[in-house]
């Protein structure tokens, strides 16, 4: 064949022919039978999902006092394949992140191998995610991105610790209203999918799906902080004062069931919550029980003379301060010959109290303790809470019905203690204790709202009267609780001492639980109020109820009712003495 | 070569060739277009994504802010300022109290004293 122009030409044609073939060939290799594969790759190299975070729900006190917040921080994560140079990365954002170049550089190095986006660090301060933005800018460096995260915080520190509990590293909610509002709280997390280009930009137009974040819910507490701050200044007070053990106080409105302040001691801040210890995470309110000593014995007067067993002028013969029963000598602190009912429960007579409890016997006496709330739960919107100890009448020894009328043989929460004596303040309604009131969407609007439930009638409005008569003289010069005295207003109330028990069998010698419960104004109540010291140290005698927990009963209902700018009803003593100056009648005695 | 084959002359299709220069102008013009509006979807969406970032920062930055407030201004640190300044504030003696309240009978608006009786005495 002759290697003329028509042969080369055909030749070049065939050699184009096959270089385009070729072509054509990857071409459909890479387009057709590979296409899924080549597309899951750039996929996963270019396409993301981008988690769009909800913010946590706030939580307020009832005049919106900020009790729970949320501090914007940044996640520094890198990313592997954008950055060229470790070395020089590291060098820019050490310092900035507080960590060792070297470290750092190491850890940037191992993005490398394997993990492609590897967490810095966590909790990074706005402030510090800019500087670190400004200097990978002016070293034209990259490959360092920020993921939007929060810390959760709480303003007040240690204030209302117990109640509002903390959340864990992956922002659900441990204990306290954190925990039981959780699914409110914590929101839905939203979603987009993007796509970026080589150097890590979104590229916009090419957005996916996607789903806005919807924010957690908002919660209103009952909670009064201003009456709360003062509950737990005195709380403090007096746990420096008696060292106790541990201590408790719960306030609360007797009308509604609302909590208005609830403290325990020992306590921790809620900022720190992995410094904190077990003992002092326990809202003792809810979770613990102890023996309630004499304030129980609101419980079998009441049930006694709503049994129309007695009245509060029958007398009952209190054997002069020993009472042989079932093998045992039971005794007063006080010897006391004949007493009316009043005086009873005036002078805190365990005689007398356990010969009423005998008149009405086991049966009644156990349905009346179940009827004040004793030995179930409240229903209180807090984690943790426990029902107590109150064993059925058939697992009753012989003495235990003239021991638990005293308040001895059942354990109890301090919850159950004050909301029992909230329905005495409140004519017989025991109200289920509340401490959320509203739920409150992002935009504000009101997703729920709590109103007061009320539990029961436990005894008629008739013989709370006579029951709160008793207890008014409790707090006067004849009562166990003179100390709980507030000058201009008539208190209501009751101490409680009950030997501590020890957890291997029988009481503690000289350690005692002592307590006061009550509530004011005596005729008109604003709030209940329990104070309750463990083993409380003074330095002589007894530390009895009557004189460790009523004066601090009385020092916070004084600020209380300055608080609450309750009007006095009383004479209030003047500090210069005998020449006290008569304070006037109430706005409604002279209308 | 004869006499028919010489006067055989080729004239120019304007029209045809107007056709093509528009219709590739047309094309052109479209493509060029289809460039450009892509080049601006980008620049657009690059603005786009700047300006929600500036968003997103500046409601980050506002709401660190806000929370800084709120600590700043919580009981607890409140507190603490007034302890340690020495204000020396006290609470107001009860005796010190005058209330005033509102009546209720219809006369009038008129306050009147209804506690601490004795206290212009």
């Amino acid at each position: 064949m002759r290697w003329d122009a028509q042969a080369r030409a055909v030749t070049v044609c065939f050699g184009l022919v096959g270089v385009f073939s070729v072509f054509s060939v990857r071409l459909i290799d890479l387009q057709v039978l590979e296409h899924e594969k080549f597309t899951t790759l750039a996929a996963e190299k270019h396409n993301h999902k981008q988690i769009i975070y909800a913010r946590r729900g706030i939580i307020r006190d009832a005049h919106d006092e900020p009790l729970a917040e949320n501090i914007p921080v940044k996640t520094v994560v890198a990313d592997a394949s954008h950055i060229r140079d470790p070395v020089a990365v590291a060098a820019a954002i050490a310092d900035k992140l507080k960590m060792d170049p070297r470290e750092l550089a190491d850890k940037l190095k191992q993005t490398g191998k394997g993990s492609k986006h590897i967490v810095l660090k966590t909790d990074v301060q706005e402030e510090t995610a800019a500087a670190i933005r400004d200097a990978l800018s002016k070293a034209n460096l990259r490959g360092i991105y920020f993921d939007q995260d929060f810390v959760r915080v709480y303003p007040n520190g240690q204030l209302l610790s117990q109640v509002l509990g903390f959340v864990d590293h992956d922002h659900k909610g441990v204990m306290g209203i954190e925990r039981t509002m959780q699914d409110f709280l914590q929101g839905t997390d939203g979603y987009r999918y993007i796509e970026t280009d080589r150097t890590g930009k979104e590229l916009v137009p090419y957005r996916g799906q996607e789903r806005p974040a919807q924010d957690g819910c908002n919660i209103k507490l009952t909670i009064n902080l201003a009456l709360q701050n003062i509950v737990e200044n005195e709380l403090d007070a007096a746990c420096a004062e008696y060292k106790p053990q541990d201590a408790t106080a719960v306030m609360i409105r007797p009308q509604t069931g609302e909590i208005i302040a609830m403290a325990s001691r020992p306590t921790f801040d809620p900022n720190k919550a992995g410094e904190a210890l077990p003992d002092q995470q326990k809202n003792r309110s809810v979770v613990d029980m102890v023996e309630p000593g004499s304030t129980f014995k609101i419980v079998t007067t009441s049930a006694v003379i709503e049994e129309k067993l007695v009245t509060p002028d029958t007398t009952v013969y209190c054997e002069n301060g020993h009472f042989l029963y079932a093998g045992r000598i039971l005794r007063d602190a006080h010897a006391e010959g004949v007493l009316t009912v009043h005086q009873i429960l005036q002078k805190s007579s365990n005689i007398g109290v356990a010969k009423l409890a005998l008149q009405l016997g086991e049966t009644k006496l156990y349905e009346y303790i179940r009827r004040f709330g004793f030995g179930q739960k409240t229903g209180v919107t807090l984690s943790g809470e426990i029902p107590g100890l109150v064993n059925p009448p058939y697992r009753w020894s012989k003495l235990d019905i003239t021991r638990i009328p005293m308040g001895q043989s059942v354990a109890v929460t301090p919850m159950q203690l004050v909301t029992a004596m909230s329905s005495v303040a409140n004519g017989g309604r025991l109200m289920k204790p509340m401490i959320v009131s509203d739920i409150t969407d992002s935009t504000g609007r009101t997703v729920a709202h709590f109103t007061p439930e009320l539990v029961r009638q436990v005894v008629s409005t008739d013989t709370t009267r006579k029951i709160a008569s008793a207890l008014k003289d409790v707090v006067s010069k004849a009562g166990t609780a003179q100390k709980a005295d507030v000058p201009g207003f008539r208190v209501a109330g009751k101490t409680g001492t009950a030997q501590k028990v020890n957890p291997n069998g029988g009481y503690y010698s000289g350690r005692y639980v002592t307590s006061f419960c009550g509530y004011m104004p005596a005729d008109d109540p604003q709030f209940a109020l329990l104070v309750l010291l463990d083993d409380p140290k003074v330095k002589d005698g007894i530390a009895y109820g009557g004189t460790v927990a009523a004066p601090v009963f009385s020092k916070i209902a004084q600020q209380a009712a300055r608080y609450l700018d309750l009007q006095p009803t009383e004479e209030i003593p003047s500090p210069a003495g005998p020449n006290a100056k008569k304070v006037a009648s109430s706005a409604s005695s002279r209308h | 070569m004869n006499r028919s084959q010489k006067d055989i002359s080729y004239s120019i299709k304007v029209a045809s060739i107007f056709k093509v220069v528009v219709c590739t102008a047309i094309v052109a013009v479209a493509g060029l277009s289809y460039v450009y509006l892509k080049n601006q979807l980008q620049q657009y969406g690059a603005i786009q994504r700047r300006l929600e970032h500036d968003l997103t920062e500046l409601r980050t930055a506002n709401e660190a802010v806000r929370v800084q407030i709120t600590q700043l201004s919580s009981r607890a640190v409140l507190e603490k300022k007034i302890a340690r300044n020495s204000l020396g504030l006290v609470p107001i003696a009860s005796d010190q109290i005058v209330r005033l309240n509102q009546r209720h009978d219809g006369i009038g608006d008129e306050l009147s004293v209804v506690s601490n009786r004795g206290f212009n005495q």
